[in-house]
């Protein structure tokens, strides 16, 4: 190698940083998410904003401070984990329900499998806006923070606990929204739910019930349940496609993003605006009370029936594999909780 | 004995000269290569196929809104006119997937060159052949989102026609259906038997592939002869969906042999 070239590669490793560019000696301890069987091996980790622990770190306690949204009308504060609860799979949980404009949160998990779209509208086809525009359009939107976002950052800049933190992660203190949209995605995109029963079950760990593996059958056969063209199974463990689509669960024909199944048996109540309470409701809407509406998804292929006609039974087995979506590790990993209160 | 000696002397002269005139075929920096391209294309009646809401009546009589079409080709083979097989790719990337809501999809350029020649016949699978149909083969989406369910033995979806259907006298097509191809299953005595269904379409086309060229060929599906050639189909007889329709399966194989066309 010639000295030029060397002097390239010596230069080009500086500039290389978690978030961006600085020539000092900054090193973070970078990592990948590790590589999951049956997981895509393809993230949305943009290359300006490669995973570290300084910055996973930073994002743990900015997702949990709402000291970076309290105001005199609000002293309690906001922060993400107000609408985003580890025991709700980080969606709001059905004690603590928060609609935004009509609709409830999303659960916050595996967001960075997912390369398709973001919120229950899809702010995008294929490829998904960033992971980070959505957190700063989060932090902009005074549905969710009353207040303007140079106000959050200079709360932030006020706590003594962050200049550090910063500094840790992005190499110098400065404090700005595109730093703390990164440093929240880091952390949101290391929240993997890998552990379910089925994930067990996937890896040959463990055995599915009788019931459980009839209404594992169910729900991927179209004259079973046919739930599976939208939700996955084993060829797409996420348990979402990610698309927009009319399921005809009412008769409101517009699309919604398919949500994930994953952990459902935590996230109720249920559809973007909670109008059912519990997954036996959802099974009967899917069994008989299906809308063909104008723009009924064509996977909604007993749309004209009324829906895919299950028997008690077999209502019974395709909840019974549902709950096998739940992943318990998940919602009590001490990684992912308040690190204010360890 | 001269003579013999003569012919040995002639035997190496022309083996040497034979060595150099090979060395010099195998030395040669590039032997001609073009690049080379398949698009996707999808018509009805010859006509290019509108999807959303124009409606379409099929032999049955029926009518039917195709909403996106996605599918498998593979193993792509170009045959010259002295019968040598070309690879479109090598084989670990000769499988391509085509859907009718990516644009990028709809084309497939080879990472290889090919040799230029005279070209008479282009072969390929529609669908995935049995050694290339296994589970997770693909790990990332929109691939890993044709997955064809393990009860119904696994691999993948070889094609996804999705829309809606309505009877010959229907105005509007309201009723949805899924033209789901994959492995076929059937109910045998000793519990289901499993069949491949992916068919391997061969179509006559002479072509050319030049030095330094860029050919592009078409792949085009006419949705159409998926109704009628050589079975009709009757969505009144087999509904929206067919997946563990074994029969309804062989009715769309057979079908498959007559709706691919390559053009120039
Ligand atoms: C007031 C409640 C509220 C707060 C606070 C909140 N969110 Fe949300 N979050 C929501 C709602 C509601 C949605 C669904 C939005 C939509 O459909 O567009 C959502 C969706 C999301 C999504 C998309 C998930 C998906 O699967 O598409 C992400 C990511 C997210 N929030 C991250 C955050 C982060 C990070 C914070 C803190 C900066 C935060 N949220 C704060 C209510 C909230
Ligand atoms: C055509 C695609 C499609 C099919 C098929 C489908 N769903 Fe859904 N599912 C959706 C969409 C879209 C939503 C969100 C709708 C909304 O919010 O109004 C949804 C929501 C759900 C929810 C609520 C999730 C949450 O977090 O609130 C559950 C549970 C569910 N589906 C289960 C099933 C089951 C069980 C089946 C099979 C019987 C099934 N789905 C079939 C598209 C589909």
């Amino acid at each position: 190698m010639g000295m030029g070239a060397a002097a390239c590669l010596v230069l080009s490793c500086l500039c290389v940083s978690c978030g961006d560019p600085v020539e000092t000696s900054f090193n973070p301890a970078y990592f990948d998410l590790p590589e999951t069987a049956f997981f895509p091996t393809e993230t949305n980790i943009p290359a300006d904003n490669r995973l570290c622990a300084e910055g996973v770190e930073l994002g743990r306690y900015l997702f949990y401070d709402n000291r970076i949204a309290a105001t005199s009308d609000h002293p309690e504060g906001v922060s993400c984990s107000e609408c985003h609860r580890q025991a709700a799979a980080f969606d709001c949980g059905a004690d603590n329900l928060r609609f935004v404009r009509g609709g409830l949160p999303l659960p916050l998990q595996n967001l960075a499998y997912n390369t398709r779209a973001l919120g229950w509208s899809g702010t995008a086809v294929y490829p998904a806006t960033t992971l980070e525009d959505f957190i700063r359009l989060t932090l902009a939107d005074s549905a969710e923070f009353a207040l303007p976002t140079d106000s959050i950052i200079a709360h932030i800049a006020a706590i003594p606990l962050y200049p550090k933190l910063y500094e840790a992660a992005f190499g110098t203190q400065d404090i700005t929204l595109d730093r703390t949209a990164k440093a929240l995605a880091q952390f949101v995109r290391t929240l993997t739910s890998t552990h379910s029963k089925f994930d067990r079950y996937m890896r040959g760990e463990e055995r599915l019930s009788d019931e459980e593996m009839q209404g594992y059958v169910l729900f991927t056969t179209e004259e079973g349940a046919d739930c599976f063209h939208c939700h996955g199974g084993a060829g797409n463990v996420l348990f979402s496609t990610y698309m927009l689509a009319v399921n005809g669960l009412d008769e409101s024909d517009v699309p919604y993003r398919i949500p994930s199944l994953r952990n459902i048996a935590h996230t109720a109540p249920y559809m973007h605006d909670g109008r059912f309470a519990t997954l036996e409701e959802v099974i009967d809407r899917y069994s008989e009370h299906v809308y063909a509406t104008p723009h009924i998804s064509p996977l909604m292929h007993h749309a004209d029936e009324g829906g895919v006609q299950l028997t008690p039974r077999e209502k019974q087995c395709l909840k019974a594999f549902l709950l096998t979506l739940s992943d318990e590790d998940f919602i009590t990993n001490p990684r992912f909780s308040n690190p204010f209160t360890k | 004995m001269t003579k013999w000696r003569n012919i040995g002397v002639c035997l190496r002269a022309l083996s040497a000269g034979l060595l150099v005139l090979l060395g010099a075929v195998a030395c040669k920096p590039d032997a001609m290569q073009s690049e080379m391209r398949l698009r996707f294309t999808f018509t009805f009646e010859g006509e290019s196929l509108r999807m959303g809401e124009r409606t379409y009546g099929i032999a049955s009589g029926e009518r039917i809104a195709v909403s996106d079409i996605r599918y498998f080709v593979s193993d792509v083979v170009l045959v010259d006119y002295a019968g040598r097989r070309v690879k479109f790719e090598e084989d670990d990337r000769n499988v391509h997937y085509v859907s009718s809501d990516l644009e990028e999809s709809l084309t497939w350029r080879s990472s290889r060159k090919l040799p230029t020649g005279v070209y008479d016949y282009v072969e390929f699978v529609y669908g995935l052949d049995s050694a290339r149909n296994v589970s997770h083969a693909f790990r990332n989406p929109p691939e890993s989102l044709m997955f064809w369910p393990e009860v119904l033995g696994g691999g993948y979806h070889y094609m996804q026609i999705n829309g809606y259907w309505g009877d010959a006298g229907e105005t509007a097509c309201t009723r949805p259906f899924g033209l789901h191809t994959g492995i076929g299953t059937e109910q045998g005595e000793a519990g289901s038997v499993h069949f491949s269904n992916a068919v391997k379409i061969i179509d006559t086309l002479r072509f050319f592939l030049v030095e330094d060229g860029d050919k592009t060929l078409t792949v085009n599906m006419e949705v159409a002869e998926w109704f009628r050639n050589p079975h009709e189909w009757h969505f009144s007889q087999y509904g929206g969906s067919v997946m563990q329709n074994p029969e309804a399966q062989r009715v769309l194989r057979d079908n498959a042999a007559g709706v691919f066309e390559v053009r120039e």
